[in-house]
Parts: C-alpha cells; structure tokens; sequence
C-alpha cells in the first residue's frame, strides 16, 4: 500500500498514472469543478481542428467554387475583388473562422477571415470581419491556419493550468497541490491531443554543435 | 451593444480594476474567449501575468482596442 506522508494514496483520476490521496482527490475535484466548462470547450475545438485537418485533403478541386457565398468586407465592395467564402472552419457563439478566396489578375488570393458578431463592440471597434492569413497557395494557408490554431490552443490549455495552480494555492493553502496540477495538466493535455501526444517546441539543442 | 455602451459597462472609476481575466474581457469585447487568445497570440493584445501565471488583460489595452484612449 502507498503511502504519502501517512495518507494512503489510492485514488486514480482520468489521464494520469499517479494516484492521489483523499486530500488531493478532494483539491482535484475542486479544480475540476471550476474549469469544467473550459476542458469541454478545450476538447471541442480540439475536435474541430482535427476534423477540419482531415478534410483539408478533400477540399481541393473544391477550391474554385463561383457559387460561393460574397465575404462582406469593409471597403472592399467597389474593387471587384470580393472575397468568396469557401468553408467555414470553426464557428463558435460570437464569432466564426472563415476560409475564402479572391480572384486577383495574377491568380487566385486565399484568406482566412474571422467573422464577429456585428454587434460586439470589437467588431464596432476595429472593423469586421478581420483578416488572419492570407497566401498565394491554400495548402500552405491552411496548414499556417492548423497550426496557429494548435498554438492557440496550447496557451489556453497553458493558461487554464496556470488558473487552476492558482485557485488549488488560494483554496488549499497549507496542502502541497503539486501532483494535483500535475493530474489537471494530464488532463489538459488529453483534451488538446487525444493521443496524449503535446505538440513540444523546437528542443534548445536542436542546433548546438558539439566539439570532441 | 456599441463600443462606448460596452466601455461604459467597465466598473466606475472608483472600483476600477487595473486588469481583466481572459474570460471578462472577451465579456466586454464581446467575442468569444478563444478569441482573445487569437488576439494575444498575434500581439494584437498585450496580457500581462498574475502570480501564478495566469493570463490578464490590462485595463488599458482593453480601452486601447475599443479605441477610446
């Protein structure tokens, strides 16, 4: 039996292969609670992003498409280069993701636009929809897209442990949460990338050379 | 809602608050959290760090976005 400064540690939670005591169990649960909302939302647009990065594949030949939806964009009316809305790549409550493209004398122009509500006061702001990407080559656009959008989701996922870490010191100050942030940051990670594998940054020794 | 009615929804001077969780400023932005994110991933939104880590937004780039400063 394992035992963790006298408390007996044989609590198992999703993702992680630790076992926690009865007190961290009480924290995760905690913890959990109070980001449940985000994790799912995590996962969904995880979920999204995958489904969109299989069905890159099948869109070209799609590509051309004359029937396509006009992209209203501000000052762009009059030029007779409207962007055309090829696929909708993520549409959440407030806003969508929106792949288009333009017929320009030199070729096509490809774009991915996000579209927000009309009514928020950022897009009153700064102007709708706003400009993310935009490329010559729609493999290349829609890769960049896939991976910003990774990243995106890496600094949310970041962000929620960093939140947790802090509720866990705030609601349990006297109790050593460590292996409970550990157990949330499993957790995260599987939501961003079922298979449990974390998209990692380029390694610091990638380009060091060694001298014999 | 316009971008002053939104402005006029932060907290009185008197309560006023120097930075804003991710999730109140995609509130007062109206848009959705992912998309702050986006903003701050693209520099377009300049977070500045609690404690812990955790990612908030200064009150001022948030007047600095609705254009009101």
């Amino acid at each position: 039996m394992l035992k963790r400064n006298g408390e007996i540690c044989q609590a198992e939670v999703p993702d992680y292969p630790g076992r926690l005591t009865a007190a961290e169990l009480r924290a995760y649960k905690a913890a959990v609670a109070s980001v449940e909302n985000q994790l799912h939302d995590l996962a969904e647009a995880a979920r999204a992003l995958s489904d969109v990065e299989k069905q890159i594949p099948q869109w070209k030949g799609q590509l051309e498409n004359a029937a396509s939806p006009v992209l209203a964009v501000a000052g762009g009316e009059n030029t007779g280069n409207q962007w055309h809305v090829l696929k909708t790549l993520v549409k959440t409550n407030r806003s969508e993701l929106l792949f288009c493209s333009r017929a320009l004398a030199e070729g096509s122009e490809f774009a991915v636009f996000e579209k927000f509500d009309p009514n928020s006061a950022y897009a009153q702001a700064q102007g709708n929809p706003e400009l993310l990407l935009t490329s010559n080559n729609p493999s290349l656009l829609l890769q960049d897209y896939v991976e910003s959008e990774r990243k995106m989701l890496q600094l949310v996922k970041q962000d929620l442990q960093n939140t947790v870490e802090e509720l866990l010191a705030e609601k349990f100050p006297a109790e050593d949460t460590s292996r409970v942030v550990k157990a949330i940051a499993a957790r995260c990670s599987k939501c961003i990338s079922p298979a449990g594998q974390d998209v990692q940054p380029p390694r610091a020794s990638q380009n060091v050379r060694v001298r014999f | 809602m316009n971008a002053t009615a939104q402005v006029q929804a932060l907290p009185a001077p008197s309560a006023e608050r120097l930075a804003y969780s991710i999730q109140e400023s995609a509130e007062m932005l109206g848009v959705n959290y992912f998309s702050v994110y986006r903003l701050i991933q693209r520099g377009k939104l300049k977070p500045c760090r609690a404690l812990r880590g955790k990612l908030l937004v200064p009150r001022a780039e948030l007047l600095r976005l609705l254009k009101t400063e």
